[in-house]
């Protein structure tokens, strides 16, 4: 399954991917300048929290086991069959609010003017997610385990490198790419 | 509000921190804490505003460095940061000095004059920013002199049973001094930052609202700088009187002012918050300074990131532990002088930070006498100060600046301006000092 993997290095916390997920998803004019005049206000489905030089960007992680599936009584969170990401039907929702509380992320937001529930759906009917696309630094990245494996291979064999190569070494330090 | 108790070293304002919680009572703390996180690209002043096919912002992890629109890189656009905010910094300095009734020089106005369409960066042009802030740090210690004087710092200052009027905001001192001689017996004049030269200090600026909070105020008189807007509209909340030091004229507007604060303090009467403050001696200016080692300027606004007045006071005891004669001003000073760190004769706070002119007549006797002297500033806010640190850099003066996520160009200055990590550094710094590995003009 696709999802939106976080580089949290290069998060330099500028919230673009806020904005452009509010203006792409939740907005009626598409546009930043229209989406500030509207009224309510459009709401984004990912949040960068975190202190500054330590921050993260947050949307619904698409969980395999989710819990807001789970929770959910009217059958408004479903998991799509092809791309089993989660998402909202929202005619079926009725602001009950037991997804908002059982998520772990924090990642459904009720919306008190609508009566529904918002939560990221991996942008499922575009050729590519908001915040992914506007990410100034690549920070965010959308795609397979398969493509995130080649990160995490990456990092061990330098790790497996680094223990073999000199006998005398009592511990594995971790070694950043790039550096 | 997270950590309330340790927001600052003062422990006045951490109470009244604490009131203001239980008040709720929104202030800069709080403010902070919700607009975390703050962006990188700001931070490390690669974001880019100057002109309208902007705003720009360049990918730091890009494999090949990307340039903004007009073509500046990444080093270009600090570079070009660095250099609008000194030259700010100067002008709130040269409009000080003016308001102080000096007169500048029309060179000294054109090398400040700089202009964002001005788009190609030139290294001189700090060189020319530097002399600049020199001249005018000058004309403003001339303008008022120097001698040692007892004023008392901390919350305490404001007293129970009488007005009290707050001036804040680099009042020009003539104005502060009319002021005083209007109040007379009757009231209490005390100062937050811009006017600790003549008058007792009640905070520096992180907390100047707490000062409010205390319910004691009953005129706060503003100058033109340094004043938050936050402040304003507490005031406003708190239905403490405002008035600006500007409107402030004839002998007639001054007895208006002593007025309404003898109004205000009618109408509280027996209702001033009540909390365990106190106040230290404390002295201002100098008549003679006890040098050993060396000398160093102690500057800095503070940082709302930090708990406020921590850096100063420990960098102040380690740099007198070693043997240096510590010279500070503004809201760096005030930090020791609330610490009771300012008696003596080896620790002088001149007052407010544009008196940092002081510092560069003292620099120049200590350099003659063949002493080691810098600078560090381990905090700082406000362009004024930065430009006062590229003043002493000018000089010949290695001076150590926090300037965050930062990383300046590495000949600037001649090498004199360079980035101060934290207080854990300074052991190498004064490495660096005392063994003269730097020295004029050399890296």
């Amino acid at each position: 399954m696709k999802r939106v993997w976080v580089d949290r290095d290069k998060c330099l916390g500028c919230k673009t991917c806020e904005l452009q997920c509010a203006v792409e998803r939740n907005s009626a004019s598409r546009t930043l300048a229209g989406a500030v005049l509207e009224d309510p206000k459009p709401v984004a489905r990912v949040g960068v929290f975190g202190a500054t030089g330590q921050s993260f960007p947050i949307q619904c992680r698409h969980c395999e086991d989710a819990t807001c599936l789970k929770a959910c009584p009217s059958g408004a969170l479903q998991r799509d069959p092809e791309k089993e990401n989660v998402f909202i039907d929202q005619a079926k929702c009725r602001g009950c609010w037991m997804c908002v509380m059982t998520c772990p992320f924090g990642a459904v937001v009720p919306s008190a003017r609508f009566k529904v529930a918002i939560k990221c759906d991996a942008c499922m009917h575009m050729e590519e997610p908001a915040c992914v696309a506007s990410c100034p630094t690549g920070a965010l990245v959308y795609g397979d385990e398969a493509g995130y494996e080649k990160v995490l291979a990456g990092r061990r064999g330098r790790i497996a490198v680094f223990a073999a190569a000199d006998s005398k070494i009592i511990s594995l330090d971790f070694v950043r790419e790039g550096n | 509000m997270k950590e309330l108790r340790k927001k600052s070293a003062d422990s006045a304002v951490n109470q009244v921190i604490v009131k203001a919680y239980r008040e709720q009572i929104e202030l800069v703390w709080d403010r902070t804490e919700a607009l975390q996180p703050q962006c990188g690209f700001g931070r490390m002043a690669i974001c880019c505003t100057d002109c309208l096919e902007g705003p720009c912002r360049v990918n730091p992890f890009a494999e090949d460095g990307q340039k903004a629109i007009c073509g500046r890189d990444q080093q270009a656009l600090v570079a070009n940061y660095f250099l609008r905010k000194t030259a700010d910094g100067a002008a709130a300095l040269a409009s000080l000095a003016e308001q102080f009734g000096c007169d500048l020089d029309p060179s000294t106005w054109r090398s400040i004059s700089l202009t964002t369409d001005c788009m190609i960066p030139c290294g001189k042009r700090f060189d020319d920013l530097g002399r600049a802030v020199v001249t005018t740090l000058t004309a403003i210690a001339n303008a008022q002199g120097s001698r040692r004087q007892a004023l008392p710092a901390g919350m305490g200052v404001l007293e129970d049973g009488k007005p009290n009027i707050v001036c804040h905001g680099h009042i020009p001192p003539a104005k502060v001094e009319a002021l005083v001689k209007a109040a007379g017996a009757e009231a209490n004049v005390v100062s937050i930052c811009g006017n600790e030269k003549t008058l007792p200090v009640v905070t520096n600026y992180d907390s100047q609202e707490t000062a409010l909070l205390t319910g004691l105020v009953d005129l706060l008189v503003v100058g033109s700088q340094c004043v938050t807007p936050a402040l304003i509209a507490l005031a406003e909340k708190l239905s403490v009187p405002v008035t600006a030091a500007a409107t402030l004229g004839d002998e007639a507007g001054f007895e208006q002012a002593i007025a309404i604060a003898r109004n205000c303090f009618h109408r509280r009467a027996g209702k001033a918050g009540s909390f365990a403050a106190g106040k230290k001696q404390s002295y201002i200016g100098y008549d003679e300074v006890a040098v050993s080692k060396g000398l160093v300027y102690l500057g800095g606004c503070g940082n709302v990131a930090n708990t406020q007045d921590a850096s100063f006071l420990k960098a102040a005891s380690f740099l007198i532990e070693k043997g240096f004669a510590v010279v500070t001003a503004g809201c760096a000073g005030t930090a020791l002088a609330k610490a009771g760190m300012c008696n003596a004769t080896s620790v002088i706070n001149l007052g407010s930070c544009h008196d940092a002119g002081e510092f560069l007549e003292l620099a120049r006797r200590a350099k003659a006498a063949g002493l080691p002297v810098f600078a560090v500033l381990p905090e700082l806010t406000h362009n004024k100060t930065l430009a006062t640190a590229v003043g002493c850099a000018s000089q010949d003066i290695p001076t150590w600046v926090n300037l965050g996520e930062m990383s300046l160009p590495a000949d600037l200055l001649g090498g004199n301006i360079r980035a101060f990590a934290g207080v854990a550094q300074l052991p190498q710094v004064l490495a660096e000092v005392v063994v003269g590995k730097v020295s004029a003009g050399e890296r």
